[in-house]
């Protein structure tokens, strides 16, 4: 089920929840000084396994979009997977983990 | 989740000619302009009834009347009291006068129940159609009733203050 997003009120204790779908809503009340509120903060879901594309280089590329959260999640798949030296090189740069406590072999 | 109730003191409604230019996000200062009315307003004396139509979509091969949401009406009507000394409410209205009319039906949060920025509140725009006095009765306290038309889409999700979406 996907993250609902809480803002609270700026001065008083007052709180809503709003749906992801309900992004103008959202939008409008932080314009009113409503914030994120911090048990709950308004981020977008953190990438998992299943989130990875299945593909080419560039596929698996577009879908990280520089994200070294996105990053770290292609390149656990990319090492258990394909294993491609040049995509690995590529997402480590991106995650700014080079090790990663493991070891790499080129093929 | 919390419940609220809807007429315990809390209910602020403010009426008055504006402009409001973004619904969504009445200003202070735009708010500044209208009348408080809260004083005035009886405990069952706001109703914003909706009414939504059906479009028939049957053919006549089908027993079931099959059906697609189409238009909503919408019915905006107030009820206030009279007074005697001071008729705010009876004189804000004005047969044929187009009005905003903000309503913060949780309340304000700031001192006494005023409203501050990062407030809920509801916005209506529309004409003043008519303000009808109830009839008299004994042991009853004299009130008005007004309805206006929808001349524009709610807001009922509106917040106040801030900086404005639109701009």
């Amino acid at each position: 089920m996907p993250d609902r997003i809480m803002l609270k009120h700026p001065s008083a204790n007052r709180r809503r929840t709003f749906s992801p779908h309900q992004t103008h809503l959202v939008e409008r009340y932080l314009a009113a000084g409503w914030e994120p509120d911090g048990e709950h903060p308004a981020a977008t879901p953190e990438p998992t396994l299943h989130d990875v594309p299945n593909g080419p280089i560039p596929t698996v590329l577009d879908w990280v979009s520089n994200d070294p959260e996105r990053a770290r999640t292609a390149l656990w798949v990319e090492r258990e997977t394909s294993r491609r030296p040049s995509l690995i090189a590529q997402l480590e740069r991106i995650a700014d983990d080079p090790h990663d406590g493991e070891k790499e072999t080129d093929l | 989740m919390s419940r609220f109730a809807s007429a315990d003191g809390k209910p602020r409604i403010f009426v008055g000619a504006g402009p409001i230019a973004d619904m969504a996000n009445p200003q202070v200062g735009e708010l500044a302009t209208l009348t408080d009315l809260s004083a005035f307003l009886t405990k069952d004396g706001f109703s914003t009834g909706e009414t939504g139509n059906r479009a028939p979509a049957s053919g006549a091969a089908e027993q079931y009347n099959l059906d697609v949401a189409g238009s909503v009406n919408l019915s905006v009507a107030m009820t206030f009291f009279r007074d005697d000394e001071n008729d705010t409410a009876w004189e804000t209205f004005e047969r044929g006068d187009f009005i905003y009319v903000v309503f913060f039906r949780k309340g304000g949060t700031g001192p006494g129940g005023d409203p501050v920025e990062g407030d809920d509140c509801e916005v209506y725009y529309g004409q003043v159609l008519d303000k009808s006095n109830a009839d008299i009765a004994e042991n009853t306290v004299s009130r008005f009733t007004t309805n206006i038309s929808t001349a524009a889409a709610p807001e009922m999700d509106a917040v106040f203050g801030g900086s404005s979406s639109s701009s």
